[in-house]
């Protein structure tokens, strides 16, 4: 702990922010976006967006934003939401949202207390990153056995819960952490690259370039 | 879940494990990612054994929409075996249906099954038996069925003879024959049986405590079909037949069935290019059929050896509890050889009879009648006659000509109410005529094979127990004297009762339905 920065300097502000690929073993894969305001477009080789989708839609279709009120989507072209075509609107637990003519997202914010949301694919399209679901992480990103969950995994008998410090990244689990080799118990930090495994789960941080 | 490898790791040059996917029993499967973007799922094979890398290689370039495609088989640095298949984006069935507690709908199974059928005629048209249809094994994607693990196969013409009983199928999808250790295709339609029941309940239809248990349930229980959607009712009892003869010949025929009654659409006649344009199904598997023909012998063999077995039971209970009634004591011992002559008489063919033509029944009661002749002169020995053979200088005439016995007792019974039921003497017959033709002609009147048939109405038909009281009595003026015709006359009743006992039959499900339904409203 007593490695942590205080003050975050612009290079690891700038880190904090970009996605990374979450893989959890026997579960799935995931794209978790740190950043308040994510961009869903096409996939291209540039890369251009945070969300890339391998659909028929514009290159940057349409924009999701995180604020203290909750989240807003914003259309920049055509862009529906529960079969109404919108410009900006507020998104809720459960809202559909049509991208071009057939691309349809599904978003999700199954966890009450946490303002963190996900996004699936419900059209059969799939995201650039071979993942299940976008994860537009807040504060925490709960992966636990309960459909409270962000990421729901029944085999699990406590939740494992990733959040967010000053530092960067965190994980909280009551017991024992190996993480890159080294033991930790309850709390750990954590980053793009390593691998955490517990006695229940495994799951490996990738960084996204 | 532990997994050996690392995301991030690359065991194949050019792979890199993102996150291992679940662990099967021939080892771990990992999502990977090649160099050039492909995505592809990667099978660890920790057993060395090159049989099950022939399996492999034989299936690797099989190309169906249902099936989970193969790419390769690499070695690694270490030799172990990979298998590079096409990666799923998914769920397996096993998640499917655990969401689903007490199955899905029946259009929905049914569209399921159509393509799970695909496969699996796919995987029979080349010669190869899955062995291990589970649900882990078949995915779901975009609503396209993927069967996959066929790889670890073995080829049928291997599955012949190599005797490997082990390891194979998960127990609750086993097909009773496995434990011969004899088995053909027919196991995967007994496996597709099970999973379209899995389907459409949300169970396997024999559950259990431990391995044993579900396999002996395998063997021998029939299974529960009230909790199945009664247009399928008769599909699943074909498919899950214990003997494997009885099952649809093909997944195709299944299939067509499944899709009549779900009204899924059907899956085409032909998929495949074949080089002849009718092919007769029998002809793609050649090694399937010699083996079949002695497999159901077997298991006739055993069917009947049982109920043989209950049959002299029944036959003793019975004849024991009339000998008490009417005090015939002096007539139990011919009475009760007379009842399992009949009974055995009646259960031996009909159950070897292996069917032929739509309409064999009067093959059948031809041969039966034969058998009528035999009992009757067994009947002939028991009454205290010697045998008309030409080997026996001391053959007497009695055979020829009416009985002359105890006048005393036959007058005695001949004034009781059973006398005048039985009538008077028939002097006009020789007495071997006599036996031969009553007992000829109430084998060959009656379908006797009908009462022993699985699939009668009731186990124990009043009507058909009428209808041997009906003919014996006509033809009872045939029989030379009421001793005779008391004897005759009972033991076919009672042969008639005992054959019904004895012979295994299964309850309607929809005969089940339709009383609880009568008994609720």
């Amino acid at each position: 702990m007593k490695s942590e920065p205080t003050v975050p300097t612009l290079g690891n502000l700038h880190e904090q922010q970009s996605p990374f690929a979450l893989w959890i073993d026997g579960v799935g894969g995931y794209l978790v976006c740190l950043s308040h305001r994510v961009t869903l477009g096409q996939a291209t080789p540039e890369g251009l967006v945070d969300i890339a989708l391998i659909a028929d839609v514009s290159r940057h279709h349409a924009t999701i934003q995180r604020d203290p009120e909750g989240y807003f989507l914003e259309a920049v072209r055509k862009v529906q939401m529960n079969g109404k075509p919108i410009a900006k609107t507020h998104l809720r637990s459960s809202d559909r949202i049509t991208l071009g003519k057939t691309c349809q997202v599904q978003f999700w914010q199954p966890v009450p207390v946490s303002t963190s949301a996900r996004l699936d694919i419900m059209s059969g399209h799939r995201f650039a990153q071979p993942v299940q679901a976008a994860i537009l992480m807040a504060d925490t990103l709960i992966i636990g056995p309960q459909t409270q969950s962000h990421i729901q995994v029944p085999d699990m008998t406590e939740p494992l819960i990733l959040f967010r410090n000053k530092a960067g990244l965190a994980a909280r689990w009551p017991g024992e952490m190996q993480i890159d080799g080294r033991t930790f118990k309850d709390r750990a930090p954590l980053e793009a690259g390593m691998t955490l495994t517990t006695e229940q789960i495994t799951l490996a941080l990738e960084r996204i370039r | 879940m532990k997994f050996t490898y690392r995301s991030g790791q690359q065991p194949l040059p050019g792979y890199t494990i993102k996150r291992g996917i679940g662990l099967g029993g021939f080892g771990e499967v990992y999502f990977a990612v090649t160099d050039g973007g492909k995505e592809v799922a990667l099978k660890w094979i920790r057993s060395n054994l090159d049989i099950e890398m022939r399996g492999v290689q034989q299936c690797l370039n099989l190309k169906h929409p249902n099936l989970v495609h193969l790419y390769d088989v690499r070695t690694d640095e270490t030799g172990n075996h990979w298998l590079v298949m096409e990666y799923i984006a998914g769920e397996p069935m096993s998640t499917i249906l655990a969401r689903h507690p007490n199955g899905v709908a029946p259009e929905l199974a049914g569209q399921w099954f159509q393509g799970l059928a695909q496969a699996i005629h796919c995987l029979h048209e080349h010669g190869i038996v899955h062995r291990d249809l589970k649900p882990g094994n078949i995915f779901l994607e975009d609503g396209l069925i993927k069967v996959g693990d066929y790889g670890l196969c073995k080829l049928m013409a291997e599955s012949q003879n190599a005797g490997m009983t082990k390891d194979v199928g998960t127990v609750h999808y086993m097909a009773p024959e496995i434990s011969t250790g004899n088995y053909n295709r027919q196991i995967d339609i007994y496996a597709a049986g099970v999973l379209l029941y899995e389907m459409l309940t949300g169970h396997v239809p024999f559950e259990g405590e431990s391995a044993g248990e579900i396999l002996m349930k395998h063997l021998t229980t029939p299974p529960d079909l009230s909790r199945v959607p009664k247009a399928f009712v008769p599909i699943l009892e074909k498919a899950l037949t214990k003997n494997p003869a009885n099952r649809y010949a093909t997944i195709q025929e299944m299939a067509k069935e499944v899709a009549t009654v779900s009204g899924a659409r059907p899956m085409p006649v032909a998929p495949l290019p074949m080089p002849n344009p009718k092919p007769n199904p029998e002809d793609a598997y050649p090694m399937a059929i010699p083996m079949t023909p002695t497999l159901v012998y077997q298991q006739r063999w055993a069917e009947l050896f049982g109920i043989l077995l209950w049959s002299v039971v029944a036959a003793a209970i019975l004849a024991v509890s009339w000998s008490l009634i009417f005090g015939a004591y002096s007539k139990l011992a011919p009475m009760f050889f007379l009842v399992i002559a009949v009974s055995w008489s009646v259960l031996i063919p009909s159950k070897l009879w292996v069917p032929g033509s739509d309409d064999d029944s009067w093959t059948r009661r031809l041969m039966h009648m034969t058998l009528g002749f035999a009992v009757g002169i067994f009947a002939l020995w028991l009454d205290g006659y010697e045998l008309p053979v030409p080997w026996a200088p001391s053959t007497r005439l009695e055979v020829l000509h009416p009985w002359q016995g105890d006048q005393d007792t036959a007058d005695a019974l001949r004034r009781s109410w059973m006398g005048k039921m039985y009538g008077s003497e028939n002097t006009s017959m020789p007495i071997l005529a006599c036996y031969l033709s009553f007992f000829g002609l109430m084998f060959l009147v009656l379908r006797w094979w009908k009462v022993t048939e699985p699939t009668r109405s009731k186990r124990l038909s009043i009507l058909s127990v009428l209808a041997v009281v009906l003919w014996a009595y006509i033809f009872l003026f045939l029989l030379p004297s009421v001793h005779h015709r008391e004897l005759g006359f009972v033991s076919l009743v009672m042969a008639s009762i005992v054959v019904q006992v004895t012979c295994p039959w299964k309850e309607k499900a929809s005969v089940k339905k339709k009383k609880m339904r009568l008994a609720t409203a």
